[in-house]
């Protein structure tokens, strides 16, 4: 994803650590707060294959063409580099359905979808001898079981045009892309250089359709109960953020301090503290801020510190727990974010 | 059981009408509970050598495999023939598919499982409990340290067969010089006297064999280019790396009108499938890959293999050119070769062994081997059956030095001024029966692709597009 890869930086420096983490789809507290104040969440796990080789072989090409200015940990756009930018907003692909980045892993929803569409496929037509694809163990005897269901011909195929539907919606390339990455009875699916060849746009572009596509099938099939929905359930995400901090969240919503909802969970205090961070970050409106991070406590911090809230250095505090003390700070800079418009 | 009986099984189930040379004699070993060793080339249907006992055997089947990829191939060939009481163990599964798939082994008719997967104690307890039918070692040449593609976790399988008794034993191997298959029995800890060896020529008559030296990269390109153009389908072009491979793809693609496709491990599994559902298909001219393509790919009319980079060893080149003209129609395995091409191999070969403090780490932390550097695991799996570092590095040397040996072999394959077919017959301590008309570039130094005669295959057709809904209805038959 080269020329995309621009997108994810700006004028002002940016870690160049966090970009990796952040396609490669690593969710720690410190790295989805970085995401979020570089307005980069959506592209969380865009290229779970990158290597920090890929990033730094980029970095120094882009930097020998004048388009970046790296140094030992951050990297941020020239002018030139700006341009560069705007040239990819503008003339390549731009995904539609990002912001469902959290509700599957494309790869592996796009490999069961396809594995289950093509079996199907091959048990219309009537035809048992065929390749498969070859999944696990698991996943195939998950399709097998789905096979067995009364009447999926005609469900699954109205299923299926309500999809190509919708994506032509979005953009009309998503759903004939859709249709052809299918494969099933004397049906080969397209490559991705034959998408990119049919389609009239750059293999990169190819690549970032796909991504969006599958994100896009995950999406629609989650909000319409049916068949694809009982084949594909379990690779869907119900919230945002990872199951165990959601029931953080649910908890602290009927009371429970963060003591309380570590010592019920046999968990760590600092665990609970990731998770709530993880929610404050994600999905701010579930928290009770007042109660998590009371106005008294806010007035203090303020007196704290100053100036823009990512220049903030964390000051250890004298006679209070260091962990504590790091947690109300991180919450307070995402407050500043979220509800202070910093 | 007869032959006749055997014949019916053949004809009724695989839909063959009789055996390819070595494969009756094999079964009818294992009919006659000999552990049997099968030494058959590439493209004589080793797989039907465990598939057919399904329907001689009780109890499972178990076939002991070195690779992922081939594994996979494995099984997909099995349910493509309907057949899918396929299990699989590799180090791919995640704990709870392990589990699942132990779970639920008495399901299976087959289970394919990689040595070092095997060696597993849950995994052999839950077989202890099942009767085997009959324990399959594929690749075993694997096991031999005289060969260039030793895996040490193959020396586990002499105690899991002790251990496990199962009711027949077959090794599978495509190449193996006499020394190898030497190597094999002891190692499994069989007497030579009670194992019955099949072995049939490694020889591929229908493939003209030849070298074109060129003078550099440059002049490497251009020439594959104009032998691409000459040749036109269906072929495979094998390189050494995956970027190369894309690189490479995207080049002839725009250079020619031929219809290509990249293949390697670093594409995800369906764009990897569907490039070969199409190669298979007729979809595809030429395949760019890397070696992670065509373990078992059972395409008959490839006309012609193409070597972009040197091979390691005479084994590895000849299992690789031996996926060419699997009908038994004419086709050519071309090795391109520039001066200095030995270089990458030998880089490739060198083991580095982890220092002391690598070593001492990696004890803190057994679970990742990795601490000690690129061979970590190889490193790992001695240390952790008795070796000592010193002889790991022994070893390492004298594998290293092997390689050198198999690697000058290779390069004796580019130079020798003599027929190239008798150079790797005589390789695999075999003499020439009968020339082919069309042998080698030595002997027919004034060659043309034109005098090969080799058949025309149609032309890749292009993949149908249809408007996505026309699309969908085609693939599920709705009105």
């Amino acid at each position: 994803m080269d020329q995309y890869l621009y997108l994810l930086f700006s004028r002002s420096p940016r870690r160049i650590k966090v970009i990796e983490n952040v396609l490669q789809n690593h969710r720690t507290q410190a790295n989805l707060f970085w995401a979020f104040n570089y307005g980069i969440l959506d592209w969380l796990g865009a290229d779970r294959r990158m290597r920090r080789a890929d990033l730094a072989n980029w970095l120094s090409q882009a930097q020998a063409k004048g388009l970046m200015q790296v140094d030992q940990q951050s990297a941020w756009l020239t002018p030139a580099g700006m341009q560069r930018q705007q040239q990819v907003v503008q003339t390549y692909y731009q995904p539609h359905f990002t912001q469902w980045t959290w509700l599957s892993n494309p790869s592996d929803f796009a490999d069961r979808f396809s594995l289950g569409i093509q079996a199907l496929s091959e048990l219309v037509h009537n035809e048992k001898k065929y390749v498969p694809l070859s999944l696990s163990i698991t996943e195939m005897t998950k399709v097998r079981t789905w096979l067995m269901t009364k009447g999926l011909q005609t469900t699954v195929y109205q299923e299926l045009m309500a999809i190509g539907t919708q994506l032509e919606k979005q953009d009309p390339r998503l759903a004939t892309l859709f249709a052809h990455e299918l494969f099933g009875y004397q049906l080969s699916g397209w490559t991705l250089e034959q998408a990119s060849s049919q389609l009239h746009v750059h293999l990169e572009e190819a690549m970032m359709m796909d991504r969006d596509l599958w994100l896009g099938v995950a999406h629609l099939v989650s909000a319409r109960p049916g068949n694809l929905q009982a084949l594909m359930g379990d690779l869907l995400a119900a919230m945002p953020i990872s199951a165990s901090a959601w029931l953080t969240v649910q908890q602290l919503q009927v009371g429970k301090s963060v003591q309380q909802i570590a010592m019920m969970r046999h968990l760590k205090p600092s665990t609970i503290r990731e998770h709530l961070l993880e929610a404050a970050i994600i999905i701010p409106q579930a928290l009770d801020w007042d109660r998590l991070l009371p106005a008294k406590t806010r007035q203090q911090l303020a007196t704290q510190y100053h100036g823009p809230v990512l220049k903030w250095q964390f000051i250890k505090p004298a006679h209070q727990d260091e962990n504590a003390a790091f947690f109300s700070f991180r919450l307070y800079q995402i407050w500043r974010r979220w509800y202070d418009h910093d | 059981m007869t032959d006749d009986q055997l014949d019916q099984i053949l004809q009724n189930k695989f839909g063959f009408t009789s055996f390819r040379p070595g494969q009756k004699e094999t079964l009818q070993a294992l009919l006659a509970n000999q552990a049997t060793l099968a030494v058959l080339p590439t493209g004589s249907g080793k797989s039907l050598l465990f598939q057919l006992p399904a329907y001689l055997f009780k109890g499972l089947i178990v076939v002991i495999s070195p690779l992922i990829a081939l594994m996979q191939d494995q099984v997909d060939r099995l349910r493509a023939q309907g057949q899918f009481k396929v299990a699989l163990i590799n180090s791919a599964l995640s704990f709870t598919e392990r589990k699942q798939t132990l779970l639920q082994l008495d399901q299976y008719r087959f289970l394919f499982i990689s040595p070092e997967s095997l060696a597993n104690a849950q995994v052999q307890q839950r077989l202890q409990l099942m009767s085997i039918g009959l324990f399959v070692i594929d690749e075993a040449h694997c096991i031999s340290q005289w060969g260039p593609d030793f895996r040490p976790e193959y020396l586990l399988l002499k105690q899991i067969i002790q251990n496990l008794i199962p009711d027949h034993l077959l090794m599978l191997t495509a190449t193996a010089t006499p020394a190898v298959q030497n190597d094999i029995i002891n190692k499994l800890g069989l007497k030579k006297n009670t194992v019955k060896v099949i072995s049939r020529s490694v020889d591929r008559p229908n493939i003209f064999l030849a070298v074109k030296k060129v003078a550099d990269e440059e002049e490497k390109r251009a020439q594959l280019l104009h032998l691409l153009q000459q040749l036109k389908t269906s072929g495979v072009v094998y390189l050494s790396s995956r970027k190369l491979a894309s690189e490479m793809a995207a080049w002839v693609q725009e250079k020619s009108s031929l219809k290509v496709a990249a293949y390697h491990a670093g594409q995800n599994r369906r764009e990897r499938f569907v490039i070969q559902q199409q190669f298979m298909q007729g979809q595809l001219d030429v395949i760019f890959a890397t070696s992670a393509f065509g373990m078992g790919i059972d395409k008959g009319n490839i006309r012609f293999v193409i070597h972009y980079h040197l091979p390691g060893s005479l084994e590895a080149y000849w299992q690789e050119i031996g996926r060419a003209g699997r009908d038994g129609q004419a086709a050519i395995a071309i090795l391109l070769y520039a001066p200095g091409d030995e270089s990458l191999p030998a880089m490739l070969m060198s083991h580095e062994l982890p220092t002391d403090d690598q070593v001492q780490l990696w004890k803190k932390k057994p679970r990742q081997p990795q601490i000690m550097g690129p061979n970590g695991e190889v490193v790992a799996f001695y240390l952790e059956h008795g070796w000592s570092l010193k002889q790991v590095g022994q070893l390492f040397n004298q594998q290293y030095q092997q390689g050198l040996q198999c690697l000058y072999n290779m390069r004796g394959y580019v130079n020798t001024p003599t027929c190239r077919r008798e150079y790797v017959l005589r390789y695999f301590a075999e003499e020439m029966r009968s020339k082919p008309e069309n042998c080698c570039d030595i002997d027919q130094s004034h060659w043309s692709i034109d005098q090969l005669k080799l058949p025309q295959e149609k032309p890749a057709q292009m993949v149908m597009h249809d408007n996505w809904q026309q699309r969908l209805q085609r693939l599920l038959g709705s009105e």
